[in-house]
């Protein structure tokens, strides 16, 4: 074809095009990263009372950035199996169980039950640096996570007859008009007891749901921390943060603002404070105008570092 | 060992082609160079049989890339496709006589060259292509095609990264071989394959690429009689009508996304009713099971519309472009599961029966006379399906999912586990124990045209695919449903040169977007360059 090298010309610039406007937009992309100092204006010794300046930051549902993670529930129908032999098909894999793992004992007490799925969002996180000691780089902090999520857990009809679990479309009385069992209330019962003992769950209700059987409401709440070292290179926005368990370095870029706004975000798309699928965080300063009890005030935007004393 | 094997396939490939190649220059030297001008299919079967021997003719070759009905299709074709689109030398010498004055040569293959031997009244025709592709892709989510494989979520490793990859594992080989006629009664054959065999899991990312085992892609014999044609072997599943001009035209990798596209062993029998106007055919297949312990085979059963007067140029996968008339395909699937019961000892099955249904149109909305002259040639082709349980006629199309897992109520250790006895993604237990079929839509729209240019040696084409499951999600237990898919959307567009007469290229983008079950969306873009020498 004498037109060859127009084709080629037009393939070239074709397949250039495309290459290069072909990226995937990140879910999440990275916050300004400024530097300065995140101490500014802090001039109260009110966490640690260890003679060091403390500033505190807060974060609220909205203000992270998270990448969407899901970590498949554990195959665990493949722990503890014997190796194959040669020639044997190992055993297949599987998704989950309808039952999230329910296991109920002979006395009807509840002895296990899956309820963390799916991923439990960020509500809020508060921040608080300490001040580098004279003549350190390396200055002090803690953070506290709290996660929580309404969450929902079906246990079908099968699944919870396997477990002993009577269901009845009426409820059960005996001569006296007492309620012997109605299915999910039992259930909800036996739930609720069990689930006292664990301090991330509240609120447990069990209604009938679908595929004829019980819908489980609750509130889980997980409240974790990491406290530790921070340290930033002078004139860089890069600080990294040390933490008290030993896990590696989590680094992350920043810009404070004298607003008292402090944007992190990991550095290199790695996870802030190795909280899985973590990558952004917005802070904002406490003040005495936020509303808010905290920063060592004795009550609401009083006390403590505010000019107004507590009523 | 991997060694050993591919030395056996090389040696293998290696004998296959000399002997060929042999017999084609044996005949050559015997009976003098009858060569052919490519493309001139209505007239080169008389030639390429009195001589014997010859470079061209219409072979056909197919691909998960370039489609088409490998060779041999004779089977339920009028008597011009047979004429036509068929190897001479698989055809066998009796094809001459059914070739019909004035009417055009239609194709559903690519119609690419063919290298013909003639041994007596045999007639043996290697065909197939090189190729190399080029792949960028913005994930890590794939191996060679797209398809119906989940893209990687964003936020993991392999969802945020991208890949490149250079692949010959498309290559194809076929050979045709036409028996004598006996009487009325013609037999023929065809063995294809390509280089996507199966690797073991412990293969390095060289290995994968560079030693690659053959597959079977096409084993199947053909009888044609007076009453009626039997095709016997592996074949393109007859729901969806596959390779029998279907297809898209597209630089992907078939199937699409939500395209019907898949090959089984099957008995297929058919009756085509061939006029000047129209052809009208009717076939029904007894395929091989998607579970073997239902006990009994699938079947399948189509009824397939031409217009023969109303017909362009087209292209399907990335083939080499051909002539295809106006034409509508309707086919059905049935078949039963007998799976047992979600148990760890069951000792009773469920059993359910599942249907599908697939509509097919090709339409030519610019008429061409020859697919040599196809400026401005334009054609629309569409696929819709629909059905419970029919997720393996779809290419690697599961959504992800799993079978649930077993209770274990007493606390045993190891748990107990489920003694599967189908292919996860097909059916599955709901949390009441009932058996389930996997409910999927597919949707393939696709144009094509043909560019003013050199005789439309230019052209380009777009599709748009996507893929729906209206209870993947309610069949998947909370906890796993991150990890299932039940939409994916598709979108494509190619470029196309006809260089030489057996040379093409093409460029393409494809991007496809995910949608899991628990709302995240997950997309890939890919870039994509084909080279193919075809022969």
């Amino acid at each position: 074809m004498n037109n060859g090298r127009l084709w080629g010309s037009i393939a070239t610039t074709l397949l250039g095009l495309c290459l290069s406007g072909c990226t995937v937009d990140e879910k999440c992309d990275a916050l300004s990263a400024c530097g300065g100092n995140v101490m500014l204006g802090a001039d109260k010794d009110f966490v640690l009372n260890d003679g060091l300046v403390d500033a505190e930051y807060w974060a609220y549902r909205g203000d992270e950035c998270q990448d969407e993670l899901f970590t498949p529930p554990a195959q665990n129908t493949l722990l503890a199996q014997p190796t194959h032999l040669a020639r044997e098909v190992p055993p297949e894999r599987s998704s989950a169980d309808w039952c999230q793992n329910l296991v109920i004992r002979s006395d009807r007490t509840i002895k296990r039950v899956n309820l963390w799925f799916p991923e439990i969002p960020l509500r809020d996180a508060k921040l608080t640096f300490s001040a580098p000691d004279q003549g350190s780089y390396m200055g002090s902090y803690q953070i506290q996570f709290n996660y929580s999520k309404a969450m929902r857990a079906d246990f079908s009809k099968q699944c919870m007859e396997a477990q002993g679990v009577v269901f009845a479309t009426q409820e059960l009385r005996d001569s006296t008009g007492k309620i012997l069992d109605h299915g999910c209330e039992e259930f909800s019962h036996a739930m609720s007891t069990v689930l006292k003992t664990e301090p991330n769950v509240s609120s447990v209700e069990c209604h009938p749901g679908p595929q004829e059987g019980c819908s489980c409401i609750y509130n889980m709440l997980i409240v974790t921390g990491v406290t530790g070292a921070w340290r930033r290179k002078p004139d860089s926005s890069l600080m990294v943060l040390y933490d008290d368990l030993d896990t590696p370095p989590a680094p992350a870029d920043y810009c404070a603002q004298a607003s008292g706004e402090l944007d992190m975000t990991g550095h290199d798309r790695t996870w802030l404070w190795n909280q899985q699928g973590l990558r952004t965080l917005k802070f904002k300063r406490s003040t005495c105008t936020d509303h808010k009890q905290n920063e060592g005030e004795g009550g609401v935007d009083c006390g403590g570092p505010c000019p107004n004393a507590c009523p | 060992m991997k060694t050993l094997t591919m030395k056996h396939h090389t040696l293998w490939l290696t004998l296959g082609v000399a002997c060929l190649l042999s017999l084609n220059a044996q005949a050559q030297s015997t009976e003098g160079d009858s060569s052919q001008p490519a493309g001139d299919t209505t007239t080169s079967a008389g030639s390429d049989l009195s001589a014997g021997a010859s470079l061209g003719a219409s072979g056909s070759t197919e691909s998960d890339h370039a489609s088409a009905d490998a060779a041999v299709n004779s089977d339920t074709k009028s008597a011009a496709e047979k004429k036509t689109d068929v190897a001479p030398a698989a055809q066998g010498a009796t094809d001459a006589d059914a070739k019909p004055q004035g009417k055009a040569a239609f194709s559903n293959s690519e119609a690419s060259k063919g290298l013909t031997a003639a041994l007596g009244d045999w007639h043996l025709t290697l065909y197939g292509y090189a190729a190399l592709n080029a792949m960028y892709d913005t994930t890590q989510s794939f191996t060679q095609g797209i398809y119906n494989n989940l893209v990687k979520r964003p936020g993991t490793y392999a969802g945020d990264h991208d890949s490149f990859q250079l692949s010959v594992r498309d290559s194809r080989l076929g050979l045709k071989i036409g028996a004598p006629p006996s009487g009325d009664i013609k037999a023929s054959a065809v063995i294809e394959m390509d280089f996507n065999g199966l690797q073991p899991a412990e293969f390095t990312e060289h290995d994968k690429t560079i030693q690659n085992p053959i597959r079977m892609r096409h084993y199947y014999m053909q009888i044609q009689t007076p009453v009626v044609d039997v095709l016997a072997g592996q074949y393109f599943d007859l729901f969806g009508w596959g390779g029998k001009g279907f297809f898209p035209s597209t630089l992907s990798f078939l199937g699409l996304t939500g395209e019907v596209y898949n090959r089984e062993a099957q008995l297929r029998i058919s009756k085509t009713l061939s006029s000047e106007a129209i052809d009208f055919e009717v076939a029904v297949a007894a395929t091989r099971p998607a579970q073997r312990a239902s006990g009994v085979p699938d079947f399948q059963a189509g009824l397939r519309l031409a217009v023969n007067g109303w017909a362009t140029a087209r292209q399907q996968g990335y083939g080499q472009p051909s002539m295809g008339p106006l034409a509508i395909g309707v086919s059905g699937i049935t078949r039963r599961f007998e799976v047992a019961e979600f148990l760890p000892n069951p000792m009773d099955a469920k059993v359910d029966r599942a249907f599908g249904y697939a509509v097919d149109a090709f339409i030519p909305v610019i008429p061409v006379k020859s697919a040599e002259k196809r400026s401005n040639a334009l054609a629309l082709t569409g696929e819709f399906s629909s059905g419970g349980g029919i997720g393996d006629l779809y290419t690697e199309l599961s959504g992800g999912l799993l079978f649930p897992t077993l209770p274990n109520p007493s606390d045993k250790v190891p748990p107990p586990t489920y003694p599967q006895n189908v292919d996860s993604g097909y059916v599955t237990y709901d949390g009441n124990g009932q058996l389930q079929m996997v409910k999927w839509q597919g949707l393939v729209a696709n144009i094509q045209y043909y560019l003013p240019i050199a005789d439309g040696k230019v052209w380009i084409s777009g599709s748009y695919a996507q893929s729906f499951s209206s209870n993947l999600r309610s069949l998947t237990p909370l906890p796993a449903r991150g990890a299932v898919a039940t939409k994916s959307q598709y979108m494509d567009a190619s470029l196309f040169f006809a260089w030489t007469e057996a040379l093409q290229t093409g460029v393409g983008f494809q991007t496809v977007k995910q949608t899991y079950a628990d709302g995240v969306e997950a997309r890939d873009n890919r870039t994509e360059l084909g080279m193919h020498f075809f022969f």
